[in-house]
């Protein structure tokens, strides 16, 4: 398995900058997710990686070697498109056994067996005769992914390989996809816009936006341990609360904001007085919207109160709320990068 | 809107009744385009038919019946043998170098280049300038005497006494029997390969980018993309293209009336430039209409085929 | 390495691209010098084509317009043109609607069968079209030709055209429907207006197809100020043995030039109406 670096990697379309200077660096085996909103430039990223686009600056090293003057099939990569990007004029067989035969080097016996032995790690041996238009949209993906295994690639790249399928199927091809990729242990760049996938897949996850990386970090550290205020606010729904203090963004998550009769730990609490405008029920939580008055006004705070918080909310009414002091979180104004916390 | 409210509700409502009816609508919109059809085209096909089995000459104009005395003297012929062979020689060589010429026009035409826009235009002259035009040009570049490319050959040592196509000075293009057929086939290309390979590159532009970014990353070269992803996918457009050009071709008269008039003798003779002129020059429209009508049954069986490709059009 | 690669494939695609311009272009690059060439220039077999070796001279322009029909040709064709592309847009459009949304299965039947005749040479039916122009007393005038000229015309812009109207979402004109107009007019106000690009597309390339043709020209005009420039150009200017061969050129670059540039502008429509039409929903 080979580990992918990436240094100080630029690519400028005219004037606009879709990748501006990254420096990245997997580990061997590992799930890494790319993560960030549209026109972030993770998907470029990821092409020039392939070797689908070339960078203006910057190298891309796969297994410790410079690969930038080499094309996508020499990089010992395997790739799965948003779309699937399957052969429609041939048969699934045919899509999968695509790769070896541009390879070359094995006998039609050999290349059968290697077909068979992906299918059936994917669990599509039954369809291998039919046309990408007689299946569905989550038998698709796996028989993408089958025909990125079948080489037996140092490195899998995936290209947002989630969003065509319809939401119930999503939640278990992320299982099956985490779980595959555990089993045979292959380094694997994965690109998506939806932190749900991205923190609940990725070993470590890289936040990008506007062609740089704001944080990378395990999925627990970006979260809890936001380094701006972009991917503080990115990450979690509903956001992450900020109010304005003095010279510096003070902010808090909604489910580090209860009501003070909850709390047991009393002290090293800062407290609000809450007015809640609206309450939504939403069955495994509620969500309480409402106003906290501060210095600058007044501003909107959301609530998170798991349901095993029972204490009755209603709109229109006032509360006393807390967040611990170890909960808050301090960002400059200017910069928007997390600092020190201040007092309160 | 509101004039609908005003004056004369009943009719108006009637009247937009009618307006408003599909089917009505349907039909009163497609009856000018098919009444125009039969008249001028079915009408003069039966005429055709009709001709071919009588004696009429445009000097007698009564429609003498005579069964299938035209067809059989004219089978007799060996100008009607020729003729035959050399519409589908023409028909087939010149499809066959356009289908490739196009295909390969179109893959570099899909290309990024500077001056692509001057390029554009000079490859689709010879399809935009009247073709009558466009053949006068050759008509000089190929004479017997005066050719350029003659004097261009000479220039370069390639013509002339001594030389690999000598020891004439003169290519004379369109003077012998092998190369005059080739001269007007070369012409023929020339004219169809704009619009073929504008078509094809359509084509060629509608393969998703996905499909071809996956082959890169599965390793296929430009050859390997070339001949099973791209090929495979256009396929059905490219077949839409040469049946067409199929039939346009074998009812096709300028090109060889204007630069060899089916000469030498009748060696570049085809059907309908024999029609033209057993009929019309000759004013013996019977026998014109019989040698037309030998294009018939070859056009159907096309035509049959292109309807099946085109139902075939749809693999994504 | 790679680069190398990379510059022999810029230098194969330079040649490729030059080889095809060269040979598309060559008889028109060649015809354009031509037409200022002094006969004795043009007439010495030993002289370079290619170059002036006497001064150029616009004599034969001269000749082109002031001796020859040449101008009444390119009015004859100018006014075919105009008539018959009316006629045709009057005749086609609705039918390319109809064809589009207003019918079911016939319908579809009644599509291909007018892209069937349109397959139907014209080599072919001007035999019996000849004798039916001259019972009507219409041989050797121009109206021969606007009679018969939209039997081609009518089948291609209606194929076209169909194309076109298909591709405007049907949400439209329902739309307007529901808003109080008329199928009729929800045509009128909503789906023409949108089509009004593809219809100026067709408009020219139908205008071509006229200036293009040759056979129905040849056969139903033989009187010289009756004639078309297709027609025209290639008989007109050679009387007896004798070739005017720069006049020709000159005739023939003057209508192939301008035609090429309209034609650049409006190839990306026109390509689309093919390859819509072609593919039935």
């Amino acid at each position: 398995m080979a580990t992918i670096e990436t240094r100080g990697l630029k690519k400028y379309f005219g004037e606009v900058r879709a990748v501006d200077g990254v420096d990245l660096s997997s580990k061997e085996g590992e799930f890494l997710v790319l993560l960030g909103p549209s026109g972030c430039g993770k998907t470029t990223l990821l092409r020039m990686i392939a070797g689908l686009e070339q960078p203006t600056a910057g190298e891309v090293l796969i297994g410790g070697q410079v690969v930038n003057e080499l094309p996508p099939r020499a990089r010992q990569i395997a790739m799965v498109f948003q779309s699937y990007a399957l052969y429609p004029h041939m048969s699934l067989f045919d899509n999968i056994a695509f790769p070896l035969k541009a390879q070359g080097g094995m006998t039609k016996q050999a290349r059968k067996e290697k077909v068979e032995w992906a299918a059936s790690i994917l669990g599509i041996e039954k369809l291998l005769g039919r046309k990408p238009r007689q299946i569905s949209g989550g038998e698709r993906q796996r028989v993408a992914l089958a025909r990125a295994l079948v080489r037996e690639p140092t490195l899998f790249l995936l290209d947002e390989p989630l969003s065509n399928l319809d939401a119930k199927l999503r939640a278990s091809a992320r299982d099956e996809l985490k779980r595959l990729q555990r089993r045979i242990g292959i380094t694997t760049i994965y690109v998506t816009h939806d932190q749900v996938e991205a923190m609940g897949m990725g070993d470590r996850i890289a936040v990008m936006y506007q062609g740089k990386v704001r944080q990378i970090g395990t999925p627990q550290e970006i979260y809890h341990e936001s380094g701006d205020v972009f991917v503080a606010t990115f990450l979690g729904s509903p956001g992450i609360n900020l109010m304005e203090r003095d010279d510096c963004l003070v902010g808090f998550r909604p489910e580090h904001f209860l009501p003070k009769e909850v709390v047991e730990v009393q002290d090293n609490l800062t407290t609000f007085s809450f007015r809640v405008t609206r309450v939504e029920h939403l069955g495994a939580d509620r969500l309480a919207y409402g106003v906290v008055s501060g210095a600058a006004g007044d501003i909107e705070i959301v609530a998170k109160l798991p349901s095993t918080v029972t204490v009755p909310i209603a709109a229109g009414q006032s509360y006393d709320f807390v967040v611990q002091k170890q909960h808050l979180r301090f960002f400059d104004k200017t910069t928007g990068v997390r600092t020190e916390p201040k007092h309160f | 809107m509101q004039e609908a409210a005003a004056d004369n509700v009943q009719g108006r409502a009637r009247f937009r009744h009618l307006a408003d009816r599909k089917g009505f609508l349907g039909m009163l919109f497609l009856l000018p385009a098919v009444v125009y059809i039969v008249i001028l085209v079915g009408v003069p096909f039966f005429l055709a038919i009709a001709f071919s089995l009588s004696d009429v000459t445009v000097g007698d104009t009564s429609l003498d019946f005579v069964g299938l005395d035209n067809f059989r003297s004219i089978i007799k012929t060996s100008q009607f043998q020729r003729a035959l062979i050399n519409s589908f020689l023409f028909v087939i060589v010149a499809q066959v170098l356009i289908i490739v010429l196009a295909t390969t026009l179109a893959q570099v035409l899909s290309q990024d280049f500077r001056g692509k826009w001057l390029a554009r235009f000079l490859i689709i002259l010879p399809w935009a300038a009247p073709i009558s035009l466009g053949t006068i040009g050759w008509l000089w570049l190929l004479d017997s005497k005066f050719s350029p490319i003659d004097w261009v050959l000479q220039t370069v040592g390639l013509l002339g006494p001594g030389t690999l196509l000598g020891p004439g000075n003169h290519m004379n293009f369109l003077g012998r029997e092998g190369l005059a057929m080739a001269s007007v086939i070369m012409v023929q290309v020339w004219r169809m390969l704009p619009l073929s390979a504008v078509i094809l590159l359509a084509g060629l532009s509608s393969i998703p980018q996905d499909i071809l970014d996956q082959a890169a990353v599965d390793g296929a070269g430009f050859w390997r993309t070339l001949f099973r992803i791209k090929l495979p996918l256009i396929l059905p457009i490219m077949s839409i293209v040469l049946l067409f050009g199929m039939i346009f071709t074998f009812g096709d008269m300028v090109v060889v009336y204007l630069l060899t008039r089916g000469g030498p003798i009748y060696y570049t003779q085809v059907l309908p430039t024999w029609a033209f002129f057993k009929g019309i020059e000759g004013g013996a429209l019977a026998e014109g209409a019989a040698i037309a009508l030998f294009l018939f049954p070859v056009l159907l069986a096309v035509a049959i085929l292109v309807l099946r490709a085109s139902r075939r059009m749809e693999v994504t | 390495m790679a680069r190398l690669k990379r510059l022999r494939r810029r230098g194969f695609i330079y040649g490729a691209v030059a080889f095809f311009c060269l040979f598309a272009a060559l008889p028109f690059l060649w015809m354009l010098i031509t037409v200022f060439k002094q006969d004795r220039d043009l007439y010495r077999t030993g002289n370079n084509p290619f170059l002036y070796n006497l001064p150029p001279t616009l004599d034969h322009l001269r000749l082109l317009f002031f001796d020859t029909n040449y101008t009444t040709f390119l009015w004859n064709s100018l006014f075919i043109g105009v008539l018959v592309v009316v006629i045709t847009l009057i005749i086609a459009i609705p039918a390319a609607y109809s064809l589009a949304r207003l019918t079911g299965r016939w319908g579809e039947r009644a599509g291909i069968t007018t892209f069937l005749v349109y397959l139907v040479p014209p080599t072919l039916l001007f035999i019996p079209l000849f004798r039916v122009v001259v019972s009507l007393g219409l041989n050797n005038t121009i109206w021969s030709l606007v009679l018969v000229y939209p039997t081609f015309t009518i089948p291609f812009c209606t194929w076209l055209l169909h194309g076109f109207f298909k591709s405007i979402p049907k949400d439209l004109e329902e739309a307007a429907m529901v808003d109080g107009y008329s199928r009729l007019m929800a045509f009128l106000k909503v789906v023409m207006p949108l089509s009004l690009s593809g219809i100026i597309a067709v408009v020219v390339f139908t205008f071509a197809l006229t200036l293009h043709e040759f056979i129905y020209a040849m056969t139903f005009v033989s009187a010289s100020a009756q004639r078309t420039v297709s027609v025209g150009v290639p008989t007109e200017l050679i009387r007896g043995d004798v070739f005017y061969w720069q006049s020709l050129m000159a005739g023939a670059v003057i209508v192939a030039i301008p035609v090429a540039i309209v034609y650049s502008f409006f190839l990306d429509r026109l390509v689309a109406g093919f390859t819509m039409g072609a593919v039935k929903g």
